[in-house]
């Protein structure tokens, strides 16, 4: 027995940086300490939450230098699973890096490193999106929220954060554009409250009327204790918010939303979410996406807005227009399978086992779907739904068959 | 089934199970985790009694080997006595002079959470020590199963085709992965004993 987890385990990004400039003069001493240090010797960044957890019997793992809860002692991942999906779970994901873009390029600035239409987007609207490079390269795959035309929150991986901040600064410079500016919201925690039952957990908080944040909304919420940001959005393909509170208050109100909710809402970990992430088709940057990958590669083209596929203007638009018009070689699909699930890296052939057409990015048994559910990259002409393939797993073919994404219905609050 | 139903019928089992333990096992951290519930297309009726514990000594002989449902005195949770233990976390018990059955142990179990799936070597075939004979499948990873001594596959476990879940609920009984016949008894030197596992796990 190998007991590593299977999570992904990237490195973290410099600690303490609040900007860009700050981070440009910390770099070398950044690369620095990481030569000093070996990766199992540097301290893990705790969240505000982080004795909470230990209080809660939380396994806990290093996750993008961060000490993040995988799972708690009180349900397995499977039991965690079906709770989110009937009730409510509360993930803590304060190890996310918030950003606050101020400024009048900011507009500009997101329409270069985005596809999306940020101009036509709606004040107090979220989207789904990705910061792409000249290839058309996803650097990573981010939230992009307008408040105001001048003023931007976006929610990137912490995984991403010192790739992030890198190529934001290079961008800047790039296209010269002045009057932004940037700030990570480095004393904001960030909670995940995701399930059929967390507006009612939340609605038990605040006198604000929720019904009135629709997906992808998102409004100041007043709650005992302060105002928190809350957009309705999420990770797990259900219903849910996400919400950003300051570093101080994050402990007690996430100990309101446990308590009050009198056992609605229980704590989940990062282990169910990513089968949740994964039973709703949702990528994990890094093992899904990467800098090689297209959003058109990566079945995302719907985040390109329709204006924008027209007047391109956009990193990489060259290579996605290219791909749009034509196809690609490769694409993004889901896959069913029963016996041992196909996982990470495992390989795919067609039927007769001779070819090899493609590789699984994320795999995993769906305790929903009570099969095997994974999602990977495979040559276009084996992308329809109901083909079969074979996983390499272990040296032995097992059968696969490509499957609608997602494998859950998600159900989102329109 | 609704999630709802689904819930309230793994407490309700939960709670029947527990009732059946003896006074310390109940109030132990360890809970059976019975994942294979949410993998099986008809769920049992009747709850299989978890821990009805063998108090008999330790059998020798290989005709008692068969049905035989536990391989230790005590309790699943601990690192009994007994038993060889390897740095990878899997359990020997010998049987007779040669042969052996193997598992994965109770803290490996736990580690890995709900296995779903446990892919089982083949009857008949040789086996070198340290090589993967198997893999065990939770929803977050697979682990390789090694073979801590040299041999002959001769019986597998094939209950855990259908209840993958007892490698969690009895990882020292039902839960057990396959029988060897071992080559080389030399092999066995070099593993550990109970308290040498306890303190290897400790400051892993």
């Amino acid at each position: 027995m190998a007991l590593l987890s299977k999570l992904p385990n990237r490195t973290a990004g410099p600690s303490c940086i609040c900007n860009l400039a700050r981070w440009s003069r910390s770099q070398n001493k950044t690369i620095n300490r990481t030569l000093a240090n070996n990766a199992n010797s540097t301290p893990l960044l705790q969240t505000p939450l982080y004795d909470l957890h230990l209080a809660h019997g939380a396994s806990m793992h290093p996750f993008a230098g961060f000490s993040m809860p995988i799972t708690y002692e009180t349900q397995s991942i499977i039991e965690s699973n079906k709770w989110v999906r009937s009730q409510a779970g509360l993930f803590d994901v304060s190890h996310m890096v918030q950003h606050i873009f101020t400024g009048k390029d900011v507009t500009a600035f997101l329409e270069r490193i985005t596809p999306t239409d940020v101009r036509e987007l709606a004040p107090y609207t979220g989207v789904y999106s990705m910061f792409l490079n000249n290839n058309g390269g996803i650097v990573d795959d981010i939230i992009i929220t307008k408040h105001t035309d001048d003023k931007y929150y976006i929610v990137t991986n912490a995984a991403c954060r010192a790739g992030d901040l890198a190529f934001l600064q290079e961008q800047k410079k790039l296209h010269g554009l002045s009057d932004i500016s940037h700030e990570i919201l480095e004393e904001w925690g960030l909670l995940a409250l995701q399930g059929p039952r967390a507006a009612e957990a939340l609605q038990g908080l605040t006198e604000f009327d929720l019904t009135q944040l629709k997906f992808g909304n998102v409004g100041l919420v007043p709650v005992k204790g302060g105002k928190y940001w809350v957009s309705r959005s999420g990770y797990t393909g259900e219903d849910g918010f996400e919400i950003s509170v300051p570093k101080e208050e994050t402990l007690g109100f996430t100990e309101r939303l446990l308590g009050e909710s009198n056992s609605v809402v229980k704590l989940a970990g990062l282990g169910v979410r990513d089968a949740l992430r994964l039973e709703a088709g949702l990528c994990l940057y890094g093992q899904d996406l990467d800098e090689t990958t297209t959003p058109v590669q990566a079945s995302l083209s719907w985040v390109i807005g329709k204006r924008r596929r027209l007047e391109g203007g956009f990193n990489g638009y060259e290579v996605i227009a290219e791909e749009l018009k034509n196809g690609t070689s490769r694409r993004r699909v889901g896959f069913l399978s029963d016996g041992p699930p196909a996982r990470e890296g495992s390989k795919i052939y067609e039927e007769t086992g001779v070819k090899l057409i493609g590789v699984v990015t994320s795999g995993l048994p769906s305790p929903t779907v009570g099969r095997n559910i994974a999602m990977g990259y495979i040559e276009k002409s084996f992308m329809q739904r109901g083909t079969e393939v074979l996983f390499d797993i272990r040296s032995r073919k097992r059968t696969g068959t490509v499957a609608k994404m997602p494998f859950v219905p998600p159900k989102y609050y329109r | 089934m609704s999630y709802q139903k689904n819930i309230l019928m793994v407490s309700t089992r939960l709670a029947a199970v527990r009732s059946r333990l003896p006074v310390a096992a109940r109030s132990a951290k360890f809970v059976p985790l019975l994942s294979n519930r949410f993998y099986s297309k008809t769920t049992p009726k009747t709850i299989a009694p978890l821990f009805t514990v063998s108090r008999n000594t330790p059998s020798t002989s290989l005709s008692n080997v068969r049905g035989r449902r536990s391989y230790i005195n005590g309790n699943d949770e601990e690192t009994p006595e007994g038993l060889r233990y390897t740095e990878e976390h899997e359990w020997l018990a010998l049987e007779d002079g040669n042969l052996a059955v193997i598992g994965i142990t109770g803290y490996a179990s736990k580690a890995l959470g709900d296995v779903v799936y446990v892919e089982l070597p083949s009857v008949g075939a040789s086996i070198v020590a340290g090589e993967p004979i198997g893999a065990v499948e939770s929803v977050k990873s697979a682990s390789d199963i090694y073979s801590p001594v040299s041999g002959e596959i001769i019986e597998v476990n094939e209950q855990l085709d259908k209840k993958p879940g007892l490698v969690n609920a009895e990882p020292y009984r039902r839960g057990w992965i396959c029988k060897i016949l071992i080559k080389d008894t030399t092999e066995l030197e070099s593993m550990m004993d109970n308290n040498r596992y306890q303190t290897f796990i400790a400051s892993s």
